[in-house]
């Protein structure tokens, strides 16, 4: 995956971005790195049910949500975005943002059509090298009766050859392969080998 | 069958960030930290509060033994939320070894308070010490707290249908890694 490097120019002047948060001082947080990035357009919420009614009416380049919220969560809310229909801000990248995150969120993320997901607390570092991901990447986007978003298969290995549902894109299985002899039950126990913790 | 749609979707951002010209990535990162760290001292303060909350509520001195699980978890990831212009003093970090604490209390409907002291302690240690305490003794902290994270999960591996069961941790043994993070 590609990182800009400290000389890569990147310019975020031009960019709009819609900021959802319930805590406030999190979302002031978010603005203020934003700025220093140069973002002049940022608009700054505090529960999912406002910002939906906002991305109905308002167009933007990208989104960041915290993913636990009163009422309609972050998850909740990506997947409405991904759900309007004729509307531009449908497709548009969308980081979600979590502090601490239980297992079955993290499952819930992958599957609500966010196309990254950031830890908190966050760093400008870690924040621009993702904005950057989703600026560059490349994903195609899927629509299912029970999900739409980015393609989460990332390998793009597809389904086997020779049944339907294969796309141009999708990795030859020979990639795939393994190239050398399969490890033997001894050696895989020797890299797995349980230990004792005493406390 | 559901019917599947693979299309590609225009990227705006794409558009708009590629455009030649800009600053250089180390100069917005170089600004960016400078208006994140403005907001150190507030941050710091509300750290404080949830701190002082989470002792009022949760500390030994003031339990009486039924206190809600959420609202613990709340107060912790409320800390984390806020922790990115403090997050040298790696309070966080602790807050998080907490959450995941609280999470698996809640799970089994049980207090496992001798733990939950050990990571209010460590908190207070970490809030109170700051900057000044020294890198051995921050990373005994963080081996402490998750040492008590993997028993627990190794508990809920070894047993995950009895939720009722009592904790089968020693007490002093908590204790042990609580003097040996010299709290």
């Amino acid at each position: 995956m590609m990182k800009p490097n400290a000389n890569t120019r990147i310019n975020l002047d031009k960019i709009s971005v819609l900021l959802i948060d319930d805590n406030q001082q999190s979302l002031d947080i978010l603005g203020q790195v934003l700025s220093g990035f140069g973002v002049r357009q940022i608009l700054k919420v505090e529960s999912a049910e406002e910002a939906m009614k906002i991305v109905t009416r308002q167009v933007f380049d990208f989104i960041m949500t915290d993913g636990t919220m009163p009422g309609m969560d972050g998850y909740e809310f990506i997947e409405a975005v991904r759900r309007l229909q004729n509307q531009p801000n449908a497709f548009i990248p969308i980081l979600l943002i979590t502090g601490h995150a239980r297992e079955s969120q993290v499952h819930k993320a992958r599957d609500c059509g966010a196309n990254f997901v950031v830890a908190k607390p966050i760093t400008p570092k870690v924040l621009l090298d993702r904005i950057f991901w989703v600026a560059k990447e490349d994903r195609m986007f899927v629509e299912t009766d029970t999900y739409v978003g980015p393609d989460r298969r990332f390998k793009r290995e597809g389904p086997p050859a020779g049944t339907t549902g294969r796309r141009k894109e999708d990795l030859p299985m020979e990639l795939g392969q393994a190239t050398t002899p399969n490890l033997s039950q001894d050696q895989i126990d020797g890299m797995m080998k349980p230990m004792k913790v005493n406390l | 069958m559901s019917n599947v749609r693979i299309f590609r979707v225009p990227n705006r951002l794409r558009e708009k960030i590629l455009k030649s010209g800009g600053p250089r990535a180390l100069e917005i990162l170089a600004k960016a930290d400078k208006l994140m760290i403005e907001m150190r001292e507030s941050c710091l303060e509300n750290v404080n509060k949830l701190i002082n909350e989470i002792i009022k509520e949760y500390g030994r001195a003031n339990r009486k033994g039924d206190e809600d699980f959420l609202r613990l978890y709340t107060l912790c990831a409320n800390i984390i939320d806020i922790s990115a212009p403090v997050a040298d003093l790696e309070i966080d970090r602790a807050a998080f070894y907490l959450c995941e604490l609280v999470d698996r209390c809640g799970v089994r409907d049980q207090w496992d308070w001798p733990s939950v002291d050990v990571h209010i302690d460590a908190l207070q240690l970490l809030r109170m010490e700051g900057v000044n305490l020294p890198a051995s003794a921050r990373m005994q902290i963080f081996v402490g707290l998750k040492k008590i994270n993997d028993r627990l999960g190794a508990r809920e591996a070894a047993d995950p249908a009895d939720e009722a069961a009592p904790p089968d941790y020693d007490p002093t043994k908590v204790d042990a890694i609580a003097s040996a993070i010299d709290i």
